[in-house]
């Protein structure tokens, strides 16, 4: 059986599965049976200055029969009293000693604020902190969570200062809500961070009530921007995860959040640079004990490719992710349409005359059988037909040889240069 | 006519003219596609000109693996004389 330990930044975990900062991880209780049930490590509940909850918090974003395709709240940070947390942390943390315990922090933006709260933490022994610049809701208000957070100047010198107290690893938790995540994980990088975690929650509003008019979720009839997560938001914290993964000044590991819900996510999330990851959304959908399934299905992954430990896998993707003006324009895919087991709903057809390039022909064999065919020549391999396929496997993209020798966007501009070129 | 068909044609006249001894010496760029200069020197020393305007994405982007395996084949000559 493979090693899934994992060592981020120095913080070590029997597995690379860890609970994200979130109600999953707001009490010793919950904590201590996360780790029962498999969990490597947890990033305790956000604790800082106290605050005052609404009732009416959630909101699920159900697509079809998917439950929780994506979750929204408008929850803040924890509401229990700061001695109490301590207390529990450092029980959890005796009767676990090999697991990961670190604790979120989230001060207004004051260097005396941080330096308190870093040490009344890390007297109780904690393996590391994780800064909050992420929340996107209720704290950003008072200047903290996705407020400091959006401006690299203050991430880097909130960064600086935990530094300065802290003797455990820091963490910087990165907000997805601004235009480029690198700015903010470089800024991390250069207040000193021994590693970053991304992403926290995607401002959002869940929906609108059509007989009320309400908000979802509502209080009292108003409602706010809440933080959107779950599976939904898996693509966006991947692209962000990569960017900081083959930026050349983030130079420390990277702890992956957002939409992780099975071993499969995990997988890729470190494929892609993360040492580890966190997860919250999928522990409030179906419980701790999903962890189970995650650590069999890596720990299956990892021995099918013939690897001996999780570090083998993480990063191995990062060098494919590039620009696009490096990607081969010569490289041709085109799509097969199995004519064995297509069940003729026509969706192919209908997806690709009305809304592609019109290359799905209608035919009907000489037993007046129908029959899809795609007409290769002008199939432009976008995917969408293998997309809205309703029968998995039915219509795949095959290679065909390519016409010439592989040429980026990047090289034909230079060479239209090099010829003298006008426009 | 489809686009397939249309760049087959572009394709065509592309080749016909590097096999007789043509070579791009200038593309602009337009919003309406591109235009192409051909240039080659015949036995008499006079230059002879040709134009092409590519319409279809596929025509152009042969184009610029044709313009990428000239400019690969010229400094290539250049270096073994050099
Ligand atoms: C109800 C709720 C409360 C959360 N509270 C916190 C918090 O206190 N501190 C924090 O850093 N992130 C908080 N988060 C964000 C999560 O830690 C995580 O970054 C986010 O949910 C994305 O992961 P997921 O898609 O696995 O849920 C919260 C998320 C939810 C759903």
């Amino acid at each position: 059986m493979a090693d899934l330990r994992t060592d981020l930044a120095g913080i070590r975990s029997p597995n690379p599965f860890w609970l994200a900062s979130a109600p999953p991880t707001n009490t010793g209780y919950q904590v201590q049976r996360a780790f029962d049930a498999g969990w490597g490590g947890a990033v305790w509940k956000t604790l800082g200055s106290l605050v005052i909850n609404t009732t009416s918090r959630y909101g699920g974003y159900n697509i079809g029969n998917q439950r929780v395709a994506g979750f929204n709240n408008i929850e803040l940070i924890s509401d229990r009293p700061l001695e109490v947390n301590l207390k529990e942390i450092y029980e959890t943390k005796k009767m676990f000693p090999n697991h990961a315990l670190v604790v979120s922090l989230m001060v207004e933006p004051k260097r005396e604020a941080w330096h308190e709260i870093v040490k009344r933490v890390e007297a109780v022994g904690v393996d590391g902190l994780e800064l909050n610049f992420g929340c996107p809701h209720g704290m950003a208000e008072r200047g903290m969570g996705s407020a400091s957070g959006q401006v690299p100047a203050l991430v880097e010198a909130q960064t600086s200062w935990v530094k300065e107290a802290a003797q455990t690893p820091v963490i910087v938790k990165l907000t997805p809500n601004i235009t480029d995540i690198t700015a903010t994980a470089v800024a991390a990088v250069q207040g000193g961070a021994d590693a970053i975690s991304l992403i926290n929650t995607i401002n959002s509003l869940m929906g609108v009530d059509l007989d009320s008019w309400n908000t979802i979720p509502q209080v009292a009839g108003k409602g706010a921007h809440g933080g959107y997560c779950g599976p939904a938001v898996k693509p966006i914290a991947l692209s962000m995860l990569a960017e900081c993964a083959r930026h050349p000044q983030v130079t420390v590991p990277i702890s992956g959040i957002g939409g992780v819900s099975t071993w499969k996510d995990a997988a890729e999330f470190l494929l892609m640079g993360a040492t580890g990851v966190q997860v919250c959304t999928a522990a409030m959908h179906h419980g701790f004990r999903i962890v189970e399934d995650m650590i069999d299905g890596l720990s299956n992954y990892l021995d099918e490719k013939g690897l001996t430990s999780v570090d083998e896998l993480i990063g191995k993707s990062v060098s494919k992710y590039t620009n696009w003006g490096d990607l081969d324009l010569n490289y041709r895919i085109v799509a097969r349409i199995n004519t064995e087991t297509c069940i003729n709903c026509n969706k192919c057809h209908i997806a690709c005359e009305d809304t592609s390039h019109q290359c799905i022909e209608r035919h009907m064999d000489v037993e007046g059988k129908p029959y899809l065919k795609v007409r290769e020549d002008d199939c432009v391999g976008c995917n969408l037909c293998s997309i809205v396929c309703p029968v998995d496997g039915v219509i795949s993209m095959v290679e065909v040889p390519p016409e010439a020798q592989p040429m980026t966007w990047n090289e034909r501009v230079k060479a239209l240069s090099a010829v003298g070129s006008g426009n | 006519m489809s686009s397939w068909h249309e760049y087959m044609k572009e394709k065509a006249t592309i080749n016909d003219l590097i096999a007789k001894g043509y070579r791009v010496t200038k593309v602009t760029e337009l919003l309406d596609g591109d235009d192409v200069r051909f240039e080659r020197v015949s036995g008499d020393g006079t230059l002879e000109i040709e134009e092409l305007r590519l319409l279809t994405a596929d025509g152009r982007k042969y184009l610029g693996s044709v313009l990428i395996a000239q400019l690969r084949a010229s400094s290539a000559s250049v270096s073994s004389v050099s």
